[in-house]
């Protein structure tokens, strides 16, 4: 199975080589989307991960003992219907082809699984209608 | 008489609910089956229609008389400065103005769309106080249904062939045509090409001062050619222009519009406008107008602009076509460069159908102009200090 896993970790696990216990414990195959650290020590990374459903539950289980947030997710965007106009402006900086707009019918369209959690597109959206959906 | 029909004639039709109407995208595929004068029996009215953002766009709004009187002279509308230049409750609210304290996320464009929608709106005002006009402050709750005449006017709305828009310097920039990339990692358009009402009618033959038109769900009309108009450009062979050329100004009542085909648009680091949704329909009267309607995304070339260049004159990269434009990709220099649109063309073809209906169904007539427009109009820059305008 292939998943997004956003994990938020506390400030006493800054130092801790918590995607190599990924890889090496729970034999994921991991692709890091997005990673950050603010000010307070908190941090944030955003993965891609691949792996068996059995083990996915299993880091999921291990990571909540270690203190950390975790939470598999689809994508890091939605988008509000009512306000898009379908225009497509969003798809210039969308480079993942997640967002897409053609033929036969012009309408947005939207592929979770492909989306790399840039977010480039939701300042971009001039109807407003992308939004990032916050974390738990 | 062959090969011509007048506009009563159509009108006549439609009454009678037996005119056919064909969206400016139907009628290609007829006319390249049939041939012109084979189409020309086949079809009375084309419909054309956009729906993207117009920057040069406001309302004018009146608010009816406070007891004692006031002359509204510095207002604002949820915050956002409409115009005090204008007698007593008259005011003119303009598109890109925003609220101060909104970070530029609200301004007119959402003022006018909220009294669409219903929503209310905080005037306040003040004013010197005078005989005619005692009071000096108000400060009301209003919505839509509270005003007297709510018309929104466009000066400068539908534009013929808008340039896209590409960036090739080593920065991103933030414009009206959306962000664009550096080193021209992307390219935005902004019409509905073969959709679009100006390119379906180049020459405007059938569209001038007094034409019904669809305006964001209202009909309204076309009230003057728009500012920057511009129709001595060279065109190509097919009678589109080589340049961005003819606009229109706009008229409808805010109170029949409908927020599904008008909407504030934000463009970050750049600011506000509205996106308007406006459908005109063409009536079929001669085989050379039917031909014009008949141009496809294919024969639509259009230049590919720098935006890079901060000059009033930008460089044209390269010419391309409307099909290459909506392909999704184009190569420039070398390089295959993603293409996005700004313009909705799926609401342009909901409005263009809508239109479609509303003629079939006897509901919209069509209208001959109180007056043509120029082809002979030229667009003067700015002028510079120490020198003469030429004309």
């Amino acid at each position: 199975m292939k998943t997004k896993l956003k994990i938020t970790f506390p400030a006493h696990l800054t130092s801790t080589p918590l995607t190599y216990i990924l890889v090496k414990e729970f034999d994921l195959m991991i692709n890091i989307l997005k990673a950050d650290i603010d000010f307070n020590h908190i941090g944030n990374i955003l993965y891609e991960i691949t792996g068996e459903i059995d083990k996915i539950d299993l880091t999921l289980k291990h990571l909540k003992t270690l203190g950390v947030k975790c939470e598999l997710i689809k994508s890091t965007i939605a988008i509000d219907e009512k306000l898009c106009t379908d225009c497509g402006l969003c798809i210039s900086v969308c480079f993942s082809q997640a967002l897409t707009i053609g033929e036969p019918d012009w309408a947005l369209d939207f592929d979770t699984d492909k989306c790399v959690g840039c977010n480039h597109c939701v300042p971009v959206c001039p109807s407003r209608a992308i939004y990032e959906i916050a974390s738990q | 008489m062959a090969n011509q029909r007048s506009i009563q004639e159509i009108n006549e039709k439609i009454k009678r609910g037996v005119a056919i109407v064909m969206t400016a995208e139907e009628v290609i595929d007829l006319v390249s089956d049939n041939g012109i004068e084979n189409a020309f029996n086949q079809v009375d009215v084309v419909t054309t229609a956009t729906f993207g953002p117009m920057c040069s766009s406001g309302a004018f709004l009146n608010f009816g008389h406070s007891d004692p009187p006031i002359r509204l002279e510095n207002l604002s509308l949820n915050d956002v400065v409409a115009s005090g230049g204008l007698a007593a409750v008259d005011t003119y609210i303009g598109a890109t103005d925003e609220a101060p304290k909104s970070n530029g996320e609200y301004g007119g464009a959402h003022v006018i769309c909220d009294l669409i929608e219903g929503k209310t709106i905080e005037l306040k005002a003040n004013a010197k106080g005078t005989d005619c006009y005692p009071e000096t402050s108000v400060k009301r709750n209003v919505q839509l249904k509270d005003l007297n005449e709510a018309f929104l006017f466009n000066p400068r709305n539908s534009y013929q062939n808008y340039a896209s828009a590409i960036n090739l310097s080593p920065e991103p920039i933030y414009t009206y045509m959306g962000t664009l990339l550096p080193d021209g990692q992307n390219i935005t358009y902004s019409t509905s090409g073969q959709l679009s009402p100006l390119l379906n009618d180049p020459y405007l033959k059938s569209i001038g001062i007094g034409t019904r038109i669809f305006l964001a769900g209202a009909q309204g009309y076309i009230a003057w050619n728009g500012t920057q108009f511009s129709t001595s450009v060279d065109r190509y062979d097919n009678g589109i222009p080589k340049s961005p050329a003819a606009t229109l100004s706009v008229i409808g009542d805010l109170k029949n519009m409908n927020s599904a085909y008008i909407s504030p648009a934000v463009f970050k680091n750049y600011g506000i406008s509205l996106n308007v949704g406006i459908g005109i329909p063409i009536p079929i009267v001669n085989c050379e107008i039917l031909k014009h309607c008949a141009i496809s995304d294919a024969e639509i070339q259009t230049n590919i602009i720098d935006y890079s260049v901060k000059k009033r004159s930008k460089p044209v990269v390269q010419t391309t076509t409307y099909k290459q434009l909506r392909s999704g990709q184009i190569t420039v220099n070398g390089k295959d460069i993603k293409t996005a649109p700004l313009s909705s063309l799926k609401k342009a073809r909901e409005i263009a159908d809508t239109l479609k209906k509303q003629i079939q169904r006897g509901e919209f007539l069509l209208t001959e102009p109180v007056e043509y427009f120029s082809l002979n109009s030229k667009v003067k820059p700015m002028k510079e200090e120490g020198t003469k305008n030429e004309n």
